[in-house]
């Protein structure tokens, strides 16, 4: 306790605290960007940080990377673009809610979970920190194999009444994840003799791919504003009381999001899709996800900012990161002459409070700054979309090029762009392939290592059955509310 | 008449402007942006050194000139190597950054690459060392105690062709019966999977070995046996200076067999451990570079190495190993330039037969 | 009536089919770790994928209505006719088709700074002014990034010949 007031104190500090807000912004920036996240975020920071005092150079990066799954909501709800990664299935109600109108009120909900979600993480890694290695040492490849197996059920749930469109378009994102490198051998798999190919698709570019550029050809084509009403009706602060009505959904996901976060078995790219698919699992009265529902919009944002929380306890103590950017947040720590490890407990426990407390901060602030904006930049749905239009494709380009700098990026932007609006267009789940896509390597790789180093015997492991029963509920909960509702879900046809 | 003039005019330009060049003599990059390609994403082990080692050349190089990383990743760092075979020009603006997983494909012939070695200027190279442990059940307390330890033993592995070609070629030729389970991302996760008892046997950079695999040998949990070793100035592998305690693999082949190592295997293994280990990263200028410049950056090199805050550094950031600069650093590199072909074939052969693993 | 059963929500279905009976044949060949994961997935799906055909080319036959939305994603909802849909779909598509030929010709940097200063000019309808000073505004935004991450926007044919300043080169 002592030494977290003293790395308060040390936080407080107005050097460090400028960091932090430097941070902050930076963040906020990257995040309102689409397509731009936290590798990009750190990216920029990492060439100022050498030589920095690590206790600023924490705030730096810590402040940047704690803010990006807020701000990132901007365009996840006012444009059906995804933000970041981390706020894919924001799109799927916040949208439909600004498209109501609704924009300020569903930011104003996302921004307090964000806020509390990103809150709980922070308090959730100062408490587990000590006893967390054993938790993690609890889950070898076989568990992690059913973790992402878990992830994978969600598309049960995320393809509503079309199964089977739904388990076919998971099977189209585990092959795109499939492209490029198998793990383990020097085999190109369905490269077509395309050198860009041999690493596979970035993540970046099938996420845009998939929900960013149909959104800007059907608003186009459309050739109207997002909104559909002139005004912007409620705003954020019915979206605070919202957010604050569903207290029990908010604890539920920041909880999700922390686990996902500091398992490395789903990688953080997926935190959002299960928040989401587990609260429509767990509802009753679902007919409205999909269409604005604001739960939809509570379940993620609340799971997405608690996972970076949850992220940073493999990363510090056993130098594995479980995401993109807290692989970059890796090669800052050693740039810094800090080695990860079990003595970031013991000798350089002022850092890792350091870390809680810029996670903490960074959180408030980065909300606190997003919910002021709110209003203004809820405008932005209300004037013609063909006003951004040419600067959203500016950004995509951009963005996608980034990935692996090569004209591979922009023609797999394109290619992934015609998928994503074909499937938009004929009902087939994009979320599904998202997730395909997203989990593809972690099952290859973790069946693999399972079947190679124990054969059939992993299936009799302990946690294996345990996670396994888990799967089973979580599908036999969404069938049974399926059940439940399927008379009345029957007369609403929306054409 | 006045047409003339001009025709004299753009003449006389002409014969100046080809004049600065040899004028040009004395490098000075003042004002210029240098860009140093690492074939490797932001924050992976390569990125970090070469950021590192970024903020001394923009001190040392003349002229003070900015010195930007800039990543090219694909192709486990094939692609950056093509590019900067085909397309980047001698000006010395630009500079390459190899590690092992650019040598080996090299070595071991893959079709994609394009990039040569052999061509380039070497301006200076940085080794690394790796410490193998065993878990404690098996009583192996040493490197002694492997002679003629039959246990079965699992390795998270890469991938055969990655750098464990040297852990597994060394395992086997201690004659240890280990099973390489293939599919973990990186060493870290190679670790924790030690830790679970998912495997048994590993390896890590020293620099790892230090903050989290002494722990688990105070807590009992682990027993080190041996570091590949570190090359000295004749070309011999010699115990590694950052963890002298421990005997280098030659000696613990020793220790095994009570003879030096010899033979294609022990060729091979030697190969790979340069290209691996012995220099595993290395800058380089492209092939047309002239002498100057490439002076300039050794220059440089050397004043790096010997400025104290970069020692202190290498020290905290990079094991702590001797850096090779220019003439060391390229005597260095020829040990992996002049690898035998039945060397590479051997160990073809083995991937082959072992893993059943081809390079295409 | 081919037409009728011909529409291109089937023709995705058979697409599907085909790039998983593909995936199959390439699967065969690949070395044993490899081939394992993308097989199997392969295998099922391809099982899939035709009973969807199936069904596709049934509902379209007997001209059912599809079966509406659910809450898994946001599909468009058009006030056109599907033909009005896919021919603007294919007039942007062609916009984007553009942008790209032009950035392998004149570069990336100055293909997009032309690209945003035309289309506020023509499609959004603003004066000259404003599209231009929205074009320079990108080109500073693209130059930002450019510095930040240390990257070369793709250049195009006529940089090889003409070395433009930076930012354009």
């Amino acid at each position: 306790m002592d030494a977290a007031l003293k790395s308060l104190s040390v936080m407080l500090d107005p050097s460090h605290f400028l960091m932090l807000i430097l941070g902050v912004l930076v963040g906020l920036s990257i995040g309102i960007l689409p397509g731009l996240g936290g590798i990009v975020g750190m990216s920029i920071l990492l060439p100022i940080i050498y030589g920095m005092d690590p206790h600023a150079a924490f705030a730096l990066l810590i402040g940047m990377v704690a803010v990006i799954p807020t701000s990132d909501t901007f365009p996840s709800v006012m444009m059906g673009i995804p933000g970041s990664s981390a706020s894919q299935a924001t799109i799927m109600d916040g949208y439909p809610l600004a498209k109501k109108g609704e924009a300020a009120r569903a930011l104003g909900a996302a921004f307090t979970c964000s806020l509390i979600g990103g809150l709980f993480g922070a308090a959730v890694l100062s408490v587990i920190i000590p006893i967390a290695r054993p938790i993690v040492l609890a889950f070898g490849s076989p568990e992690l194999f059913m973790l992402a197996l878990l992830g994978l059920s969600m598309v049960g749930v995320l393809s509503g009444k079309r199964p089977i469109k739904g388990v076919l378009a998971a099977g189209i994102g585990l092959m795109i994840g499939a492209l490029g490198d198998a793990p383990a051998v020097p085999e190109y798999r369905y490269t077509f003799g395309i050198d860009y190919l041999m690493d596979g698709i970035p993540l970046v570019i099938v996420g845009l791919g998939l929900f960013a550029f149909p959104e800007i050809v059907d608003l186009l084509i459309k050739g109207k504003a997002i909104s559909e009403v002139a005004t912007l009706g409620k705003g954020w602060l019915d979206g605070v009381k919202d957010a604050l009505r569903h207290k029990l959904i908010i604890l539920r996901c920041s909880i999700i999001g922390v686990i996902v976060g500091f398992l490395p078995g789903l990688g953080g790219s997926v935190v959002d899709w299960i928040a989401y698919g587990h609260v429509i699992q767990t509802t009753r009265d679902r007919e409205n996800f999909g269409k604005g529902d604001i739960r939809g919009v509570i379940a993620p944002e609340s799971a997405n900012n608690a996972k970076e929380g949850g992220g940073l306890i493999p990363t510090l103590l056993f130098g594995i990161p479980g995401s993109g950017s807290m692989a970059v947040f890796l090669g800052g720590l050693l740039i810094l002459g800090i080695q990860p490890g079990p003595a970031m407990v013991t000798e350089n426990v002022d850092l890792l409070y350091t870390a809680i407390w810029s996670l903490a901060l960074a959180n408030v602030f980065g909300a606190g700054l997003c919910i002021f904006l709110s209003k203004p930049i809820a405008r932005l749905t209300v004037i013609p979309f063909t006003y951004l239009a040419p600067f959203m494709i500016l950004i995509i380009t951009l963005a996608s090029y980034q990935a692996s700098r090569g004209w591979g990026d922009l023609i797999a932007l394109l290619v992934m762009g015609i998928l994503g609006w074909v499937m938009k267009q004929y009902g087939w789940p994009r979320p599904a392939a998202l997730i395909g896509y997203v989990l593809s390597d972690n099952i290859e790789t973790y069946l693999f290592i399972s079947v190679q180093r124990y054969g059939l015997a992993w299936i009799a492991r302990r946690g294996v059955i345990i996670l396994a029963l888990i799967i089973i509920a979580s599908l036999a909960m969404g069938v049974f509310w399926q059940r439940k509702k399927a008379p009345r879900l029957g007369g609403d046809h929306a054409k | 008449m006045q047409k003339k003039w001009i025709l004299v005019g753009i003449a006389f330009f002409l014969i100046s402007s080809l004049g600065l060049v040899p004028l040009a003599q004395g490098v000075d990059f003042s004002g210029e942006t240098i860009k140093w390609i690492i074939p490797f994403g932001v924050g992976g082990g390569s990125d970090v050194w070469a950021r590192l080692y970024a903020p001394f050349f923009q001190k040392y190089l003349p002229g003070k000139p900015t010195v930007a990383v800039q990543n090219m990743p694909g192709g486990g760092s094939i692609t950056g190597g093509n590019y900067f075979h085909t397309r980047v020009k001698a000006d010395g603006l630009t500079a390459f950054g190899s590690s092992g997983s650019t040598s080996f494909p090299y070595l071991l012939g893959a079709s994609q690459v394009k990039y040569d070695f052999a061509k380039y200027h070497i301006v200076f190279a940085s080794p690394t060392g790796g410490v193998a442990y065993i878990k404690p059940e098996f009583g192996v307390k040493s490197a002694k105690d492997l002679k003629g330890f039959k246990e079965k033993l699992a390795y998270a592995s890469q991938g055969a062709t990655s750098l464990d070609i040297i852990p597994l070629l060394s395992f086997e030729m201690l004659g240890l019966d280990v099973k390489a389970v293939f599919g973990y991302k990186g060493r870290g996760p190679g670790r924790v999977a030690f830790e679970q008892g998912e495997t048994n046997i590993d390896y890590q950079t020293t620099t790892a070995f230090t903050k989290n695999v002494r722990p688990l040998i105070d807590q009992g949990l682990a027993v080190p046996l041996m570091t590949w070793g570190i090359l000295d100035d004749k070309g011999n592998v010699v115990r590694d200076p950052v963890e002298p305690e421990f005997p280098c693999f030659p000696e613990a082949y020793e220790m095994v067999y009570g003879k030096k190592p010899s033979g294609s295997a022990w060729k091979a293994w030697k190969a790979f451990f340069v290209a691996g280990f012995g220099v595993q990263k290395a800058m380089w200028l492209p092939e047309k570079t002239s002498p100057e410049i490439v002076e300039a950056y050794r220059t440089a090199a050397a004043k790096i190495v010997a400025d104290p805050e970069f020692q202190k550094m290498v020290k905290k950031s990079l094991g702590g190993y001797p850096q090779l600069v220019g003439q060391e650093a390229r005597q260095a590199f020829n040990e992996v330039l002049s690898v035998p072909p039945e060397s590479k074939q051997w160990v073809l052969k083995w991937l082959k037969e072992r893993f059943d693993v081809t390079v295409k | 009536m081919p037409s009728r059963v011909l529409t291109i929500r089937v023709i995705f279905a058979a697409m599907v089919v085909l790039a998983f009976g593909y995936g199959i044949y390439e699967a065969v060949s690949y070395m044993y770790l490899a081939k394992i994961f993308p097989l199997y997935v392969c295998l099922a799906m391809f099982i899939l994928s035709c009973i969807n055909l199936v069904m596709e080319v049934r509902i379209s036959w007997k001209q059912l209505e599809h079966s509406g939305v659910g809450f898994v994603d946001l599909e468009s909802k058009w006030d056109m006719a599907m033909v009005e849909v896919l021919k603007r779909f294919c007039y942007f598509l062609g916009i984007v088709l553009v942008l790209y030929a032009s950035i392998s010709l004149i570069g990336y940097s100055l293909s997009i700074t032309i690209f945003v200063i035309l289309f506020y000019r023509f499609i959004t309808n603003t004066n000259w002014w404003v599209a231009i000073v929205a074009g320079l505004a990108g080109l500073g935004f693209i130059s930002l990034i450019s510095k930040l991450l240390v990257i070369d926007w793709p250049s195009g044919v006529i940089q090889n010949w003409i070395s433009l300043p930076w930012p354009l080169g």
